[in-house]
């Protein structure tokens, strides 16, 4: 049955707002006040926090005008446009190719996560299995439903992470917060680095970008979309550095999972209120990851064109989990992820910047 | 072939019928609510654990069970707490499962002798376990804290817990530890008391006190008398009521403070060492008299606040003393209040606070109390 | 004219005519001809028509009588049995002849509608009289979607009653009754119903194709209709609202909505239909918006109850029990003492128990009925609890879903969320609280992608539509809801006049 649409299948800027806000509120949240205290002093690492997102904000404003010129288009479409096709087709393949580590990464993290918090003996494979299962499904239907998937959770998670915050404003102690401005240049540089890579995840309009299709403000809802994650990234890191302590934060593997510990839920109606923060969280990740999958999934078919949907999927779920997999140990773990963003960084991020650099001064060119 | 395939795909399913992990019915498992460690033969470690019998608790008719009381210890003996804890497992027929332990009551023999980090860090690491669990130190056997009987509650851990959430009835009770705050406070180089625990009789326990820890190893160092644990919960600002004897002109006199506050300021003294000022300030109250009349205690009202600044001033001068001479280490939070306010001096000293050079031994802190007296509750005279 | 069977015609014989009408029908017993004479005259006629379909007082009254005692008109003179025929018609028969016909099978199937139909001797075509009656039940309130306050009348299966109650509801000239015909060899009517200036005209032409594309013998009631043109017939979800209301239809068109009527049932279709409407009844509406917004949200509330409690029930206990308040927990574990089976294998014992009361309850008569529903729940589950097969914990959860269940408006939701429930509860035993998010997450996509007729499922949440919010969790005070809900796209956007 042809399918008659009332409703057409596109992108306005709270749609915008909410997908770049839910995809950079993923896994970062949850290790980042770690790091961050490792080489700041006491509460310093929020100037890290701001400053990274400076500079997603940057590249927000990049990408959105870079995407704002060509609506209904997406990156590689513009490429392919702009330069040449086998560039376009470098470029998306290069881009799946992050996403696809992106997503086996992602998946390994919240087994491990999963099993520590939730389970005991039940391997971590499984939870993964599940997991990739549950993304297979996510991605078997139209993009558009997953968009639609972020406006119908992300108020959601921010009103469960805001109880979580509130419920532990008793613990609040200003004075931790001394002394400030104590740490050294090299410090927060450091920390700034961890920091923008936690902002990563704005890139993933540069393929949504064909839902947009009204010519509207791209760039603001882009910048909106940060905004949030910035304060909450902010507001997070304050408030775990108050509660528990730069001492305790630098020696806690996820400081956000230890204040949800923390909460006592008054009437006591249940205990252990991480349970219920780890399910909102979940959601959330699941989200994240569905896009990045999508979006593997688009760059991969722009290139490969005659390629069916299923057998794209058959060959890349197993080898997204084996590719998780591979790393053995938490140190291992660790230079994956960094890889993985610095990867992000230099074709999400740079790239496009150079792409409307290179637009931009065409254009000029052609003026003159 | 495509039949095949979907088969083939759909194997993996099978693996849901592996089974379920971590299904544990709930009746299987013993619940712990209090653990104790004590000290063993040969540097071992004794571990109670507190079961709960959960058919003995049913208090749903409102007649007390019969059939003796809800709950066991249990105990085992093994160089560390985790293979101790697996040892009782094979003895009880639960699983035993410490999601809600409410508390671990350590003996200062015990905990004189180890590393506390060491002691309890099963407890710290154990995501099974509950973060709000108190942590306690007994003087003498802490099994014997266990078994303290009770009318009023059902359990002993109920009855320990809840005379210990008074804090704000006595100022002589150390406000509770959790794992969580033990974490932070193991973390930090600076020492630290925990609240003190001791069986008074058959039937009572005493949480007045406080059991002192070197920050250096983590071991236990002392007790403090009830009058240096207020001092310290002064110091501290942990006081929220507190009432105070007084003796004037031979006749007792009772003053209960409602409010109280203290700010600390670090200075620094012509030696270049850190110089503490304490402020306090305090809205009290008569709160019971021998005097006779009225007038008498009107006419008095300064000796009155004399007196009890005085008294204020002596209990945190001495525990100041107690801390600085006796045990020679800053349990009461100055290391802190420097850290905060003056970084770079704290920088300078942070490895001879408490140890070494022991500089915190040379700081001199300086008191100074206002209280304000107000009602003279509700009657004139009382006789 | 002669009578050729290829053509089936009528031929000008009168006996001819009514030996081959009655072949067609097999010689059915309910097929009634009266053959007499024009009043004043040799003319032959016959009425034909089928007991119990056409009304036979009223073909008596004002067909046959007033022919028979015709003494105004000369009949004979007439030469032409044409004209006779047609001063037959018009100055006899005061019923309303909406056609004439010769073809034998268009007759036959007049005749199988109730139609009364008259031959001349001498005339090959037959005259067709409007005489549709037949049995039919009184008006009276629907079963299964009784309200507190509100009309207390029902559709019934005769098309017509249901079509004056709409039109008694909405006196407007734009409300627009297409008539057709489905069903190859059932022949049944259907009706299809929109207010022409508010729905929107892409919706209206999409389900006319739709409903063109019915190809089957019968139909027996409108859920084969609601199957067949539904978007999607393997989600558990409907996405057709059936009711039997004449104000929830009347409400919905307004609406920009579309109906579906068909004879022989009391149950009509409305669509397209959203998540939303699942938890609204027309009840909110009718009481202050306060007490419409609570209710709703308690709606709200029993929808993920029913959904999720023996789930989390099972998921908690046998994989987090440290999510249970320290009090709490010493009363549980003391209440499966002794129940032999996993908490998955209690939960899905009873809820199994439960579903089989609940199939039991709705076939037996009346008085027995309710007591099963009493008794089996209380007596077996008490009796359960003492011989330890399950824990009272157990029936206590088991009872509230069930209640809950029962406090969604829609039946065809509800059963949608009974079979919802064992997913979860499967998923819980395996994975504990992960199964439940994971199987949450699976029925929140599936929801976000399926689309009634063009309209996503889950508007106005996802994509959103921040002016239907006001009619969505809550029902915001009726000076507020002064527009129709955005996501039908209707031509006229405003419920209230324009001042």
């Amino acid at each position: 049955m042809k399918k008659n649409e009332l409703i057409l299948d596109e992108m306005g800027s709270k749609e915008i707002v909410f997908c770049v806000s839910n995809m950079i509120i993923g896994f970062g949240i949850l290790t980042l006040p770690n790091t961050i205290v490792r080489t700041t002093v006491s509460s310093d690492g929020w100037i890290s926090i701001l400053l990274g997102g400076g500079i997603a904000i940057l590249i927000a404003i990049i990408i959105g005008k870079l995407i704002e010129r060509f609506p209904g288009k997406n990156v590689h479409a513009i490429m392919s446009e702009v330069f040449n096709r086998t560039f376009a087709h470098f470029f998306s393949l290069c881009f799946a190719l992050y996403y696809f580590l992106f997503v086996s990464y992602q998946i390994r993290s919240v087994s491990t996560i999963t099993k520590l918090y939730l389970f005991d003996n039940t391997p971590e494979e499984f939870l993964g299995f599940t997991f990739l299962l549950v993304l297979a499904y996510g991605v078997a239907g139209s993009s558009i439903a997953l968009v639609r998937m972020n406006v119908l959770f992300f108020p959601i998670v921010i009103s469960v992470l805001s109880l979580l915050l509130l419920f532990n404003i008793g613990g609040f102690n200003v004075h931790r917060l001394l002394p400030m401005f104590k740490s050294d240049f090299t410090g927060i540089m450091k920390a700034t680095k961890e920091t923008t890579f936690s902002y990563l995840g704005v890139e993933i309009m540069l393929f949504y970008n064909i839902y947009v299709l009204k010519k509207q403000k791209v760039v603001s809802s882009m910048v909106r979309g940060i905004l949030l994650p910035i304060l909450f990234y902010f507001v997070t890191f304050i408030f775990v550095v108050v509660i528990f302590g730069t001492l305790v934060v630098e020696n806690t593997l996820y400081p956000l999972a230890e204040l949800a510990k923390e909460v006592e839920v008054p009437g006591e109606i249940f205990e252990r209120f991480e349970f219920f923060f780890f399910v909102i969280w979940l959601i959330s990740l699941f989200c994240t990851n569905v896009m990045a999958l999508d979006v593997t999934l688009i760059a991969i078919g722009a290139v490969f064109q005659r390629l069916k949907k299923t057998t794209l999927l058959v060959i890349l779920l197993p080898s997204i989990f084996i590719a998780g997999l591979l790393p053995s140990s938490i140190k291992e773990l660790r230079i994956f992820s960094s890889w993985i963003s610095y990867l992000g960084i230099i074709i999400a991020w740079i790239l496009p910047a150079l792409i409307l650099l290179v637009i931009k001064l065409k254009e000029g060119m052609k003026h003159e | 072939m495509n039949r095949w395939f979907i088969l083939l795909l759909l194997l993996p399913l099978l693996l849901f019928t592996a089974g379920c992990w971590d299904q544990i019915e709930i009746e299987q498992r013993g619940f712990v609510v209090g653990t104790a460690l004590d000290k063993g033969e040969d540097g071992k470690i004794i571990v109670t654990f507190q079961l709960v019998l959960p058919t003995l608790m049913q208090s749903s008719s409102g007649t007390k069970a019969e059939g003796g009381e809800p709950y066991i210890n249990t105990s085992s003996e093994a160089k560390t707490v985790f293979k101790a804890a697996r040892l009782l497992a094979s003895e009880v027929s639960r699983t035993p499962y410490i999601a809600h332990n409410q508390m671990i009551i350590v003996s200062d023999e015990l905990a004189s002798s180890e590393h506390l980090g060491e002691l309890l860090d099963l407890f710290i690491r154990d995501p099974e376990s509950r973060r709000a669990s108190n942590i306690m130190v007994a003087q003498g056997k802490a099994r014997d804290i266990l078994e303290v009987k009770t009318d009023m509650e059902t359990l002993p851990v109920q009855y320990i817990l809840s005379t210990h959430n008074n804090p704000e009835k006595s100022e002589a009770i150390t406000p509770p530890i959790n794992i969580g705050d033990l974490h932070q406070m193991l973390l930090s180089n600076s020492s630290y008391a925990l609240p003190k625990v001791s069986r008074v009789k058959e039937n009572k326990i005493s949480t007045a006190g406080a059991s002192v820890f070197n920050g250096k190893d983590h071991k236990f160092i002392g007790h403090l008398t009830e009058d240096e644990t207020t001092g310290r919960n002064m110091i501290q600002g942990t006081v929220k009521t507190a009432s105070l004897e007084l003796e004037i002109e031979g006749k007792d006199l009772v003053v209960e403070i409602h409010e109280f506050h203290r700010r600390i300021k670090v200075k620094t003294d012509q030696r270049g060492l850190p110089l503490f000022e304490i402020t306090v300030g305090a809205n009290g109250s008569i709160g019971e008299s021998e005097f006779d009349e009225m007038l008498t205690i009107k006419e008095m009202n300064n000796e009155i606040k004399r007196k009890t600044e005085e008294k204020i001033k002596s209990y945190m001068e001495q525990v100041i003393e107690v801390s600085q001479k006796q045990f020679q280490s800053d349990f009461l939070g100055f290391n802190n209040k420097l850290y905060e306010q003056n970084y770079d001096l704290w920088n300078t000293y942070r490895d001879d606070w408490d140890r070494g050079e022991n500089i915190y031994s040379q700081c001199k802190v300086t008191i100074d109390v206002k209280l304000s007296l107000k009602t003279i509750g509700t009657i004139m005279e009382s006789k | 004219m002669d009578k050729s069977s290829t053509e089936q015609l009528l031929s000008t014989d009168l006996h001819k005519n009514l030996e081959a009408l009655n072949d067609m029908l097999h010689d059915a017993s309910d097929l009634t001809t009266k053959v007499f004479l024009v009043g004043g005259s040799n003319y032959k006629v016959a009425v034909m028509s089928i007991e119990g379909l056409a009304d036979q007082l009223l073909v008596k009254k004002q067909v046959i009588n007033p022919i028979q005692h015709n003494e105004k008109l000369y009949v004979d003179s007439l030469r032409d049995p044409m004209q006779a025929l047609h001063e037959i018609e018009n100055r006899m028969i005061s019923l309303q002849i909406p056609t004439r016909s010769n073809s034998l099978i268009e007759l036959h199937g007049f005749l199988l509608s109730g139609q009364a139909i008259l031959l001349l001797e001498g005339v090959a075509e037959a005259l067709i009289i409007h005489s549709q009656d037949g049995p039919a039940r009184s008006i009276e309130e629907p079963q299964t979607e009784a309200l507190v306050r509100g009309p207390r009348i029902g559709f019934t299966e005769s098309i017509a009653t249901n079509i004056s109650l709409l039109r008694r509801q909405i006196k407007e000239a734009g409300l627009v009754i297409k008539p057709y015909t489905v069903g190859k060899r059932s022949k049944q009517a259907l009706c299809l119903l929109y207010i022409k200036d508010i729905t929107n005209s892409k919706l209206v032409a999409e389900v006319e194709r739709r409903l063109q594309s019915i190809n089957l013998d019968y139909i027996p009631e409108s859920g084969t209709i609601e199957q067949w043109i539904e978007d999607s017939s393997i989600s558990p979800f409907p996405q057709i609202l059936n009711t039997e209301r004449p104000d929830k239809v009347s409400a919905a068109l307004l609406q920009g909505k579309v109906a579906i009527m068909l004879d022989g049932t009391p149950f009509v279709l409305i669509l397209p239909f959203t998540y939303i409407s699942l938890i609204h009844s027309p009840e909110d509406y009718y009481e202050r918006w306060f007490i419409g917004s609570l209710i709703r949200l308690l709606r709200f509330v029993a929808v993920t109850f029913t959904l999720f409690l023996p789930a989390l029930y099972i998921a908690i206990l046998s994989f987090h029990p440290s999510m249970i308040p320290f009090k709490l927990v010493f009363s549980i574990a003391a209440a499966r003492e002794g129940v032999p089976f996993p908490a998955v294998i209690e939960a899905v014992l009873m809820e199994v128990t439960l579903e089989l009361l609940r199939e039991a309850g709705i076939r037996l008569p009346k008085p027995i009925g309710q007591t099963i529903g009493i008794v089996g729940g209380l007596v077996i589950g008490d009796a359960a609890v003492q011989a330890g097969i399950v824990s009272p914990v157990m029936v206590i959860i088991v009872a509230l879903t069930a209640i809950s269940s029962f406090a969604i408006p829609s039946y065809s939701a509800g059963i949608a969320f009974r079979m919802l429930r064992f997913v979860t509860m499967i998923a819980a035993s395996f994975l504990g609280l992960y199964g439940i998010v994971m199987v949450f997450v699976m029925i929140c996509m599936h929801l976000i992608r399926l689309q009634s007729f063009g309209v996503p499922y889950l508007a106005p949440i996802a994509p959103s539509f921040k002016k239907d919010w006001l009619d969505m969790f809550i029902r915001a005070p009726v000076s507020v809801l002064t527009s129709r809900p955005s996501f039908m796209k209707t031509k006229d956007k405003y419920r209230t006049k324009k001042r």
